[in-house]
């Protein structure tokens, strides 16, 4: 073999040797004590993962409570204050909205570079996160750590598996009734309504001051009004028949779409509400001319409402005649936020455990509460009445009752189906019987 | 007989040369392949990697990053042929790419013409033609958001001149909402592929456009009958990379009307979009990208065929 073949073959093995290092990942990118992505069972606490407590840790948390936020304040100095507290440990926090947060988890996931702790909704793909291995069952830990019977049955209840693995720690909970703008109603000379009758006179009554009855929007916030409005007419369990299992020939579900049409013919729902975005309608509720508005709590302390919000009153949306339900309805849960931990984060467990114990801590928890008006997921919460934050919405106090949110028993492939039907329902001069078949033939396709 | 000295020379110069040529070769191909290697192996690595993935995750059942995948042979395919939202986003899709097409492509031909013309301040209008494209999707869909709100530019606009009958709600409208989306393609289209036509006919040479002008010719006549059919390969291309934009795009449906109302602009790319992002279903979407793959190999041999046809 000649010089000339052996540099050859050598410059080929250099180079061969430096496309195949690039396209490795980075050395630093996977810990090497991380625990594989791979399903766990509920006692997985990895025994050589923990790290020596004097080390520095670094915790990188993933949330979406940024500036904008009302909770986002609060738990910066929550942040600032636990540092200061373990000066060992700094947490990194990266804020993403929080529709993005799953697929970036996931895809972080599949390279191992996924973040310690995510505070995400236990909405959509999170929900298979435990089965798949994305984040690990807190089961152990929540004994361990002396968290259990902390949180309200509610709040375990939703973060619980049927299998019994607990997928998250709940961390905030939520409510979703219909704001009412008492101001606007007292225009009209109109109470707040309980019953479709009332309702129908109360949407007219607001028109003819010149102001709009109630808003919704064509995206998220129009579905959920929609299944809300459906669910005033049926019960949950016939809720679950036609919207979980899509049987919609069942009678009140027949009868609940029947309703919806009838409410957006007589004018119930703003003009021109099939082309208002959640952000549009934002803004033109906080004009003070809309009477209702579907809005969770994630706007009870929003700066784009402040402006209604001393007039605005919480309740449930108003029942037909014959309704199986006993007062106006509204949603709550606890699946607006848990905190999840990952393979990546299990391997730092001393330090997760310092931050989860100490964001439990209930004098810690309280901040986000009096800050934000945030639902609170532990069973005791001390809070102090000066520091309520005062441009948060006062919370529902009228007579009310929960109906299941459609999160707990839509499938998740029809999803997006009901979505746009639900889009296609505001629009007028569509029919109940098409809104019913489009549904029929949604749910059947994913048979 | 023994060889003379003479003629063993001429035999190790020959053999030589022989070896010579030999190795020569031998250096020209592992040149050869250590210059097309990098090509090769980005080609490999970036393009058929993922092409062949593709096949393969689309005749799995696979409903997250996270989960196993499950083979399952042909079963996606045979599902998209009893799939009831197919024929709406055939349909839709097809609507979309009949306006999307003609809506563009002959105005964006008219348009580049002009701009070959070279008439004073075409730089200026060659940019401003072209500035839709350095826009990025999620700014345009925003404009256009604006634009088609109940109380947006365009109803005002309409009240403001009388018309108020026509004002609608655009993207709610299941009459108006495709129509909507397809006018932000052909707005920002237009001006795109006119500079690409601008860019093809300048090269005609200018002799014939004189000679047509002495023989009494019109612009119209010289743009329809001189450059139109000079240009009949390139409007192929234009109509191709038109076709495959609309086909497997699904921007403005995802940012402003999540396929609806109803089904309004539910298309085969918002479809593939909502299996793979929205129901977790990734083996079925990429059942639905194969199937996409091939109806573009299709479009595309069917349009050069046609255009090649109409240049011959």
């Amino acid at each position: 073999m000649n010089k000339r073949k052996i540099s050859m073959i050598i410059a080929l093995l250099v180079a061969t040797s430096m496309v195949i290092s690039a396209c490795g990942a980075p050395a630093t990118a996977v810990p090497a004590t991380a625990v594989p992505a791979t399903a766990a069972p509920p006692t997985a606490v990895p025994p050589t993962a923990v790290p020596p407590t004097a080390e520095p840790v670094t915790l990188t948390i993933w949330h979406n409570w940024g500036p904008d936020d009302a909770k986002g304040a609060p738990l910066k100095t929550i942040f600032a204050d636990f540092m200061a507290a373990n000066p060992d440990i700094t947490i990194k926090d990266e804020v993403y909205v929080d529709s993005d947060i799953p697929l970036k988890v996931e895809t972080a996931s599949t390279a191992k570079v996924e973040p310690d702790l995510v505070f995400v909704q236990r909405v959509g793909s999170p929900l298979s996160w435990t089965d798949s291995g994305v984040t690990l069952p807190v089961n152990d830990y929540l004994t361990e750590w002396g968290l259990a019977g902390k949180f309200t049955d509610q709040a375990m209840s939703d973060y619980t598996q049927a299998d019994g693995k607990v997928q998250a720690f709940p961390l905030e909970g939520y409510r979703w009734p219909i704001w009412y703008n008492t101001k606007v109603l007292e225009a009209a000379g109109v109470a707040i309504p309980t019953t479709t009758d009332e309702l129908l006179a109360a949407a007219k009554a607001i028109r003819a001051t010149g102001n709009q009855p109630l808003i919704a929007s064509n995206d998220g916030m129009g579905v959920y009004l929609f299944s809300l409005i459906l669910e005033s007419a049926m019960s949950d369990e016939e809720a679950i028949q036609c919207m979980g299992k899509g049987d919609w020939t069942v009678p009140n579900c027949i009868k609940a779409v029947e309703l919806f049409v009838q409410l957006r013919d007589a004018g119930v729902f703003v003009d021109g509400v099939e082309g208002i975005d959640y952000g549009g309608a934002n803004t033109q509720y906080a004009t003070g001319t809309v009477a209702m508005s579907h809005f969770g709590t994630w706007e009870d302390c929003a700066a784009e409402v402040a402006s209604v919000v001393p007039y605005v009153q919480l309740g449930g949306f108003p029942l037909p005649e014959g309704s199986p339900r006993h007062a106006p309805v509204y949603y709550t849960g606890f699946s607006a936020k848990g905190i999840w931990i990952t393979p990546n984060g299990a391997a730092k467990s001393e330090a997760v455990k310092k931050f989860v114990q100490y964001i439990f801590e209930p004098a810690i928890y309280a901040r986000l509460v009096e800050q934000a008006a945030m639902v609170a997921s532990l069973k005791e919460v001390p809070l102090d009445p000066s520091k309520m934050n005062p441009n948060c919405v006062p919370p529902l106090s009228a007579n009310a009752e929960v109906a299941m949110q459609p999160d707990l028993f839509l499938p998740p492939e029809v999803n997006s189906d009901f979505t746009r039907v639900s889009t296609e329902a505001f629009t007028p001069g569509t029919t109940a019987e098409k809104i019913l078949a489009d549904l029929t033939a949604a749910y059947a396709a994913i048979k | 007989m023994t060889p003379s000295k003479k003629t063993i020379a001429v035999e190790k110069k020959i053999l030589s040369n022989a070896e010579y040529s030999r190795r020569n070769a031998q250096r020209r191909r592992v040149s050869f392949i250590f210059l097309v290697a990098p090509a090769l192996g980005w080609f490999l690595a970036f393009m058929l990697w993922p092409l062949l993935n593709m096949f393969y995750i689309s005749t799995t059942s696979w409903n997250a990053l996270n989960m196993p995948k499950k083979f399952i042979f042909l079963d996606n395919f045979v599902r998209i042929f009893h799939d009831p939202k197919m024929a709406i986003a055939l349909h839709n899709t097809g609507t979309y790419l009949l306006v999307g097409i003609l809506g563009v492509v002959p105005f964006a031909f008219m348009l580049g013409f002009f701009l070959s013309l070279r008439k004073p301040g075409y730089r200026i209008l060659r940019t401003i033609f072209f500035s839709p494209s350095m826009l990025s999707v999620a700014a345009l869909a925003m404009v256009f958001l604006g634009l088609y709100r109940p109380n947006g530019m365009l109803n005002t606009f309409l009240t403001s001149i009388g018309l108020s009958a026509l004002t609608r709600v655009w993207l709610g409208n299941q009459a108006t909402v495709l129509g909507a989306l397809i006018a932000i393609d052909i707005w920002g289209g237009i001006g795109f592929y006119s500079v690409l036509f601008f860019a093809a006919l300048v090269n005609l040479p200018d002799e014939l456009y004189e000679a047509a002008m002495l023989d009494g010719a019109g612009y119209w006549t010289i743009m329809w009958k001189i450059a139109f059919p000079l240009m009949l390969d390139f409007i192929g291309l234009v109509v191709i990379l038109q076709f495959l934009s609309i086909l497997s795009g699904a921007a403005y449906m995802i940012l402003l009307t999540g396929g609806g109302p109803g089904t309004a602009t539910f298309t085969l790319g918002y479809y593939l979009y909502d299996q793979a992002f929205l129901s977790h279903r990734l083996g079925y979407s990429q059942a639905l990208g194969v199937m996409l793959f091939f109806i573009g190999i299709v479009a595309i041999v069917l349009i050069r065929r046609i255009t090649s046809r109409w240049s011959s």
